[in-house]
């Protein structure tokens, strides 16, 4: 049964994975001004300050190359890029030569296929490290990595493994810097040579196609390497140079050519080992997973916020139709109903709160008869019920047979056609089961659902419930009358039609929740479940996480139950296709499914904290919290409940919604799996003793 | 609509009082957990051979640089590295005169090497295309640059191009 943990872990291990990848390949670089910045040189060999653009740091004494005068080395930084790098290659073609493109790893890992081909079109290929990171800002072993990554994914892209390697914004010799240099040396010692540049063609400022066809090249005939760029931006004025630029510098007799030639150094590139291939094969195949889970989650992420809004407008303007609705009513409000109720109230274990509860439903305003089943308690609740002696209260003993049973046997002994349910831990006020009745006018209507209060909301745990309930008995429910597709009746307070539970057969004991088990069955009958907001019970809540967990768990996974059992609904016509449709599509949605990627939602945002715009990400939290706050002020309002308890509501994100969702995440495992439940009971407190009043 | 008529009757009618979902068989369950065993494996597996696939530091063969005449005379070096292929260690002995970062990476010669086996690949690295290189110029050089993996894994350098 610990399987679904397990399950969960190892997911959240994987999306945790893929976002820290995905986070770190492509961390912020900074602006490309960035070797401007590391100022001292110091520590740099004048070997390197004054010798040849490609340098060999590995050895103490550090050797340096440089063009054959009267050649171009063209270098391409910062690619592939899907846009420039074909433009790019078609360009060199048409001339007839070949260029170096030092590629970042990062890029190459989206775009293997493009690093095979300016392999194959005979040109050169260079590490342009991982992430475009500043070497000289990372420790020796992140260097090796980064350029080793990137080796290994261009075996895997183009079957090649090269030996060169640019250090990114570096510029020439003259400016390289201490940690710049640190950066070389590592380099150097993982077996590659630093190319660096003599020429900057400034494309990166894009300061116009013509500025960099008229790059000042140096004087004389001193061999050239000239920087530009095949990515990392808009490329587009170095693509509408190239040709310009090649042409003029094949007329001034240039040799224009791949840094390897130009340099004389007989290969820079070697067949890759398998392994090396293989290797960097894994990283793509895992960093292309990786990008698909993200972007998986920023759609699912999107689709959230999205559900969560249209929600927030549809039960708003639900709510705001059903109170004017009821607001005409009660200006003629007076009892319509008065034929005598029959009330059951099923028994278990209640020694703690049985007698409030009789007391309160007795002290009824209306004619009612009070049938309490005790369904074979083995804490005397029978003979506490029977030691008040009062009257119009009769018990009933049966064997243990869960509560649908005892219900049945309450309904089968019923006196009267209307009856209402109520749980053994539940106060009512005098006037509820009047006012619970009224609905009953309406010869269409064939059940009704009261407003359930906490009665224990001290504490954490106690205000989050009772935030919950306001919301979604004056929200969601009201939602559910309007649109005619009300999913359950709870348990805690509801009146049926006798000869409509005689019609869906009784209360069904095939699922954990035979309070929506009995209502979806009543809706698919074709009866209307309406709300009666104004008949008020007052339920304890669970005051511990841990009975909380098991109430939750019941309902959920009852709730997965009855809804499959009752799937049929989507597709059948008239009221049962309301309920199959509206009702079941709002439980799905919003209790199944968001539920279910709320994880990944609350990993994703803790990334975004981290790894993106964390200002950003704190304010859409904001946002979403600030309409859940105006929503449940408008709940507290329809119920004249003091906003004062909207105090918890920004912690309820923290422990309570993890809480929830881990619930269905267990629920919805379990119902895969199949395991068979024990009845999950509620511990009692019998902390109910007067009807408290609002 | 008593509660006598929860019992069934008849097959049909047991199964549709059965609980929804509840599998007695336990063939759900169990299918649940290979599902979930295996892919945890796969995960675990791809996780390790990721690991694999970022350690140590990839063979590279870095061409010799062409040495300006004027600037070195060149010729001693090439001699040395050459006669001695098949034992690279008195080179890897050799003491890195060179600035700090020189040693660090030195360890990372023993990864590349363990990686063909956790990856579980054919083998080939060891014995590289024979490019003309892996010399290094200056005989005071060679120890530092021999510390680099890829450099003393050419053990057949056919000498200066």
């Amino acid at each position: 049964m610990r399987i679904h943990w397990v399950a969960l872990a190892a997911l959240v291990v994987a999306i945790a994975g893929a976002l820290a990848v995905q986070g770190l390949l492509h961390r912020a670089s900074p602006g490309q001004d960035a070797a401007a910045r590391a100022v001292a040189t110091d520590e740099v060999p004048s070997a390197v300050t004054r010798g040849g653009p490609v340098v060999d740091a590995a050895p103490a004494k550090p050797q340096t190359a440089a063009p054959h005068p009267r050649s171009v080395a063209l270098t391409f930084d910062d690619g592939p890029d899907p846009r420039w790098t074909p433009e790019i290659l078609d360009i060199l073609r048409e001339h007839g030569v070949h260029a170096t493109f030092f590629v970042v790893g990062n890029a190459a890992i989206e775009h293997p296929g493009l690093v095979r081909r300016i392999v194959d079109e005979g040109n050169e290929i260079g590490v342009h490290t991982l992430t475009h990171v500043d070497l000289g800002g990372i420790p020796e072993w992140e260097r090796s990595l980064e350029l080793g990554t990137t080796q290994r994914v261009i075996a895997a892209a183009a079957g090649v493994t090269t030996s060169l390697f640019r250090p990114p914004y570096s510029s020439t010799n003259a400016a390289v810097s201490n940690s710049a240099w640190a950066a070389m040396r590592t380099a150097g010692a993982d077996g590659y040579l630093s190319v660096l540049s003599t020429t900057d063609s400034r494309d990166w400022t894009r300061p116009g196609a013509e500025s960099i066809v008229n790059v000042p090249l140096r004087e004389g005939d001193a061999g050239q390497i000239l920087l530009m760029h095949d990515g990392g931006g808009d490329r587009s004025e170095t693509v509408a140079a190239l040709d310009a630029l090649l042409t003029r510098l094949q007329g001034d007799g240039y040799r224009v050519t791949t840094v390897g030639e130009a340099v004389g150094l007989t290969q820079t590139m070697t067949k890759a080992s398998t392994v090396d291939a293989a290797a960097g094969s894994v990283v793509i195949a895992g960093a292309t997973a990786s990008d698909v889970l993200v972007t998986a989650l920023v759609w699912m992420l999107a689709l959230s916020g999205i559900i969560l809004i249209v929600r927030a407008v549809l039960v708003v303007g639900a709510a705001i139709r059903h109170v004017r609705r009821t607001r005409v009513d009660l200006g003629e409000w007076r009892p319509v109903i008065a034929e005598p109720i029959t009330v059951v109230v099923p028994a278990y274990n209640e020694a703690a709160g049985i007698e409030a509860a009789v007391r309160s439903i007795a002290a009824s305003t209306h004619d009612v008869e009070i049938l309490v089943v005790d369904d074979g308690s083995t804490d005397g609740t029978a003979d506490i019920v029977e030691g008040l002696a009062l009257p119009r209260v009769r018990v009933i003993r049966q064997a243990n047979g869960g509560k649908p049973a005892a219900l049945n046997t309450g309904i089968a002994q019923a006196s009267h056609e209307l009856i209402v349910m109520v749980d053994g831990d539940t106060v009512f006020e005098p006037d509820t089961v009047t006012r619970l009745v009224q609905p009953f006018a309406d010869p269409v209507v064939g059940a009704v659902s009261g407003n359930t209060k906490v009665a224990n909301r001290g504490g954490l745990i106690g205000s989050w419930q009772h935030i919950e309930y306001v919301v979604g008995f004056n929200l969601d429910r009201r939602l559910f009358d309007v649109a005619e597709c009300m999913p359950t009746v709870p348990g805690a307070i509801g009146a049926f039609r006798r000869s409509v539970l005689a019609r869906v057969g009784g209360v069904p004991a095939d699922t954990l929740a035979e309070d929506t088990d009995l209502t979806m069955a009543i809706g698919r009958d074709g009866w209307r479940v309406v709300y009666q907001e104004d008949a008020i019970a007052w339920t304890e809540a669970p005051a511990t996480f841990g009975a909380l967990w098991k109430q939750r768990y019941r309902w959920c996974y009852g709730t997965l139950q009855a809804m499959w059992k009752h799937r049929g609904a989507v597709t059948e016509r008239g009221a049962a296709g309301k309920l199959g449709r509206r009702g079941l599509g709002y439980l799905l949605v919003l209790q199944v499914l968001l539920p279910l990627v709320a994880p990944a939602v609350d990993l994703f945002a803790l990334y975004g904290l981290f790894f993106l715009d964390a200002p950003g990400v704190i304010g859409v939290w904001c946002a979403f919290l600030l309409v859940q706050l105006l929503m449940a002020f408008y709940a507290f309002r329809l119920d004249r409940e003091s906003p004062k308890a909207l105090w918890s509501l920004p912690l309820q994100q923290f422990v309570y919604r993890q809480f929830m969702y881990l619930v269905v995440v267990q629920s919805v495992f379990t119902a895969l799996a199949g395991t068979h439940l024990r009845w999950h009971r509620m511990e009692r407190y019998g902390s109910l003793r007067e009807p408290a009043r609002r | 609509m008593t509660p006598g008529q929860v019992r069934p009757r008849t097959r049909a009618e047991a199964r549709r009082l059965a609980p929804v979902f509840v599998d007695r068989s336990g063939r759900r369950l169990r299918r649940i957990r290979i599902l979930v065993g295996g892919a945890i494996a796969a995960l675990a597996a791809y996780i390790v051979l990721a690991v694999a696939s970022l350690l140590g530091v990839p063979a590279v063969q870095s061409p010799l640089l062409p040495q300006p005449a004027a600037a070195q005379p060149a010729p001693t070096p090439i001699a040395t590295p050459t006669p001695e292929p098949p034992s690279p260690s008195p080179t890897q002995a050799a003491s890195t005169p060179g600035p700090a970062p020189g040693p660090a990476p030195s360890p990372s010669s023993i990864p590349v090497e363990s990686s063909p086996a956790v990856a579980s690949v054919p083998v080939p690295s060891p014995t590289p295309t024979p490019s003309g290189t892996a010399a290094s110029p200056a005989p005071a050089d060679r120890g530092s640059s021999a510390s680099a993996p890829g450099r003393t894994k050419a053990p057949t350098p056919p000498g200066k191009p």
